[in-house]
C-alpha cells in the first residue's frame, strides 16, 4: 500500500507594517497596555466612519508584487457578518469578490530540493480581530481590542504543498519576503504572522479524506508537527472507521502544542455564512497602474534571487549563499564590504570574515550590525591586508577584535603600530635560528621523529617576529633548516 | 428565490435574532416580495461593468499614515459591562475556535 498523497493550502495572515489601523488613525503596536489603542471607527460607534489607510493599501501592492500577484484595478470591501467578542462592530471589513491580488506564487524546494512553485489564488486585505484570552476551566474570557482594526493581508495559496517540510519551507520563504520588503515584522510568536494550514489525503483508489483546518499555531516549526500529526491521524481515521469527504464533513481543530496535537473545536457543517454584502461605508478603490509600476520599480532583489546570484556570480558555496542571504541587512553589510575601490574583493575571502569573525563578534556580544562601530568598508580594508599579504592571519583577527569596537582604519593602524607582516628573509631567518637555538630539546625531538615538537620551535620563531612573521616563509625557512 | 421560515430561523439565528413563531410566518412572504423585487433589478444587463455602487475613489482619495486621537482607556473600560484590570470580561466563550480573522 504506498503512502496517501497530501494535499495542504494555507492560508496566512500577515499584519501589515504601518502605524496606524486599516480603516482609522488609531495607532497600532504590539505589546501595548490591553484597550489603549482605540478610537471610535475601531468600536464602530454611531456616526463613526472608516477611512482607508494608503500606506496599508501600499505595502499590500508591494507585497503583492513580489508573490507575482496581480494588482487588480479596481478592488472593492465588504463586510464579513459574524459575531464574536473580540469583534466589536459584528463584522469585519474584508474583500469578497473584488481582491486586491490575484494569482502569483512563492518559490520553494521540494523535499528532493528541486524548486517548485506554491501558486497563490488571492491575497487581500482586511481588518484584524481583538485578541482574547480564556481562563483556564475557568468562567471569563478577557478581551483586548488594541489589535482590532490593523491591517492584515490573508495570504491564500492553492493547495500544492505536499508536505510538512514544504509547509514549512513555504513559510520561511514568505517570511523571508516580507523582511525583505520591511512590509511586515512576519513574526509568528508575536502574532504578526499567523498560519492555518488546511490539510487532506487522497489515496490510491481516489478516496479523500475530509479537508481538516488548524489553527492556534505559533510557530513555523508547529505548523511541521501539526501536519504531520493531521497525516498520521487522518490516514488512521481512513483505515480504521472509512471516514472519508463523502460522510464527514470539514472541521476545524486546534494545535494544542502541549500534547503535541490537534484538537478537534468544531464541524463546519454548512459552509461558514458570513452573509458578505458590499461595505456601504467605502467607496470602491480604483488604482492607477503608475502606482503599481512606481511600487514595482522599488522592490529589492528578492531572496532567492539574491541566493542564486552569490553562488553563481560570486561563486559562493550555497551554505555561504543562504548564510548571508538569511537576513537583508546583512547580505547588504556583505555587498558594501565586497565593494573595494578597485573593483570587487574576493567574495570567498569577504563572505569567511563577515560569517566568522563577524558573526562570532555578533553573537556574542549579543549586539546588531547597526551598533557596530566597525563599517563595511573597514572590514573591506582589513581583508585586503590579509589578502595582499601586507598582515598575516593572526594579527589580522586581533586588529578585527580592536576596530570591531573602535571603528578606526585598520590599515592606519597597521601603520602606527607597525603590525606589517615580516616577509623578508633575513629577520626571518635570524629568529627561526634563535627559535631553534633556545629550544635545542624541541629540535632534538623533531629529529628524532616527533613531528609535534616544529611547533614549539615555529611558536617561538612567531613570538621572537611579535607575531607578525609571514607564517608560510617561517615554515619555508624552519624546514630547510631543521 | 423562494424564501421559507427554515431559511428565515437560519438567518434570524446568524443575526442573533429572536423570533416568535408568528413573526416567522409574516416574515416569510414579506421576504420573497422583497427578493421578487431584487429578482427584478438582477435582470439588467450588466455584463462588463464594474460593480461599483458609488464612484470609485484613487489613492490620492485615501488617509496618510498618521495617528489621530485615541479614545481615553477609561472610557472604554467604563462602557463595558465589566472590565479585570485592563481587560474587558465577558464571559467564557472559547469553544475550541480563536478569533476567526
Amino acid at each position: 500500500m504506498s503512502a496517501p498523497q497530501v494535499l495542504i493550502g494555507v492560508e496566512v495572515h500577515l499584519q501589515l507594517k504601518t502605524k496606524t489601523k486599516c480603516f482609522s488613525p488609531s495607532r497600532y503596536h504590539y505589546g501595548a497596555e490591553p484597550n489603549t489603542l482605540i478610537d471610535p471607527v475601531v468600536l464602530g460607534l454611531p456616526g463613526a466612519l472608516p477611512v482607508l489607510n494608503r500606506e496599508a493599501v501600499r505595502l499590500a501592492i508591494r507585497t503583492g508584487l513580489a508573490f507575482g500577484c496581480e494588482i487588480a484595478e479596481l478592488t472593492k470591501w465588504d463586510r464579513k457578518n459574524y459575531f464574536y467578542p473580540d469583534l466589536p462592530k459584528g463584522y469585519q471589513i474584508s474583500q469578497f469578490d473584488r481582491p486586491l491580488c490575484t494569482g502569483g506564487g512563492i518559490e520553494i524546494d521540494d523535499d528532493d530540493g528541486n524548486p517548485k512553485t506554491i501558486r497563490l489564488i488571492r491575497a487581500h486585505l482586511e481588518e484584524d480581530t481583538g485578541k482574547s484570552t480564556h481562563d483556564e476551566g475557568g468562567t471569563k474570557s478577557r478581551v483586548d481590542l488594541n489589535r482590532a482594526g490593523a491591517p492584515l493581508l490573508e495570504i491564500v495559496s492553492e493547495p500544492d504543498i505536499a508536505s510538512a517540510g514544504e509547509a514549512e519551507r513555504y513559510l520561511n520563504a514568505l517570511r523571508e519576503i516580507v523582511s525583505y520588503l520591511g512590509t511586515s515584522d512576519g513574526n509568528m510568536e508575536e502574532g504578526n504572522l499567523r498560519c492555518e494550514p488546511n490539510v487532506n489525503l487522497v489515496f490510491e483508489n481516489g478516496d479523500r479524506t475530509a479537508i481538516v483546518e488548524v489553527k492556534n499555531i505559533n510557530s513555523v516549526r508547529n505548523v511541521g508537527k501539526a501536519i504531520e500529526y493531521e497525516i498520521l491521524r487522518q490516514t488512521r481515521i481512513y483505515h480504521d472507521d472509512g471516514r472519508t469527504m463523502a460522510n464527514t464533513p470539514r472541521s476545524t481543530r486546534g494545535w494544542d502544542d502541549t500534547k503535541s496535537a490537534t484538537v478537534h473545536q468544531r464541524f463546519k457543517e454548512s459552509a461558514d455564512d458570513y452573509r458578505y454584502f458590499p461595505e456601504p461605508d467605502l467607496p470602491p478603490l480604483s488604482i492607477a497602474r503608475s502606482w503599481v509600476e512606481a511600487e514595482r520599480a522599488e522592490l529589492p532583489e528578492l531572496p532567492r534571487l539574491r541566493r542564486a546570484r552569490y553562488a553563481e556570480a560570486l561563486g559562493l558555496s550555497p551554505y555561504d549563499a543562504e548564510v548571508l542571504t538569511g537576513d537583508p541587512i546583512l547580505a547588504a553589510w556583505f555587498e558594501q564590504a565586497l565593494a573595494g575601490p578597485s573593483g570587487p574583493r574576493d567574495a570567498k575571502a569577504v563572505a569567511n570574515w563577515v560569517q566568522g569573525e563577524l558573526m562570532r563578534h555578533l553573537n556574542e556580544e549579543k549586539v546588531e550590525l547597526s551598533q557596530l562601530a566597525l563599517t563595511p568598508a573597514g572590514l573591506g580594508e582589513l581583508v585586503d591586508l590579509t589578502t595582499s599579504g601586507i598582515i598575516n592571519a593572526g594579527t589580522a583577527k586581533a586588529l578585527f577584535r580592536d576596530v570591531v569596537r573602535s571603528g578606526e582604519s585598520p590599515a592606519a593602524l597597521v601603520e602606527a603600530r607597525g603590525l606589517a607582516q615580516v616577509s623578508e628573509r633575513g629577520p626571518v631567518e635570524a629568529a627561526v635560528r634563535a627559535a631553534m637555538e633556545a629550544n635545542v630539546q624541541a629540535v632534538e625531538d623533531f629529529r628524532g621523529g616527533n613531528p609535534k615538537a616544529r611547533g614549539r620551535i615555529f611558536g617561538a620563531a612567531m613570538k621572537g617576529l611579535q607575531g607578525k612573521g609571514d607564517p608560510a616563509l617561517v615554515n619555508e625557512v624552519l624546514t630547510e633548516l631543521l | 428565490m423562494d424564501i421559507d421560515e427554515t431559511l428565515v430561523r437560519h438567518v434570524a439565528k446568524l443575526a442573533r435574532l429572536e423570533l416568535t413563531d408568528e413573526e416567522v410566518a409574516g416574515i416569510a412572504p414579506q421576504l420573497s416580495r422583497i427578493f421578487a423585487h431584487v429578482d427584478q433589478v438582477c435582470r439588467l444587463e450588466v455584463e462588463g461593468a464594474d460593480p461599483a455602487t458609488q464612484a470609485p475613489v484613487p489613492m490620492e482619495g485615501l488617509r496618510d499614515d498618521e495617528p489621530g486621537e485615541l479614545l481615553e482607556p477609561r472610557a472604554i473600560l467604563r462602557n463595558a459591562p465589566a472590565h479585570d484590570g485592563a481587560f474587558l470580561v465577558v464571559p467564557r466563550f472559547f469553544d475550541g475556535a480563536e478569533g476567526e480573522a
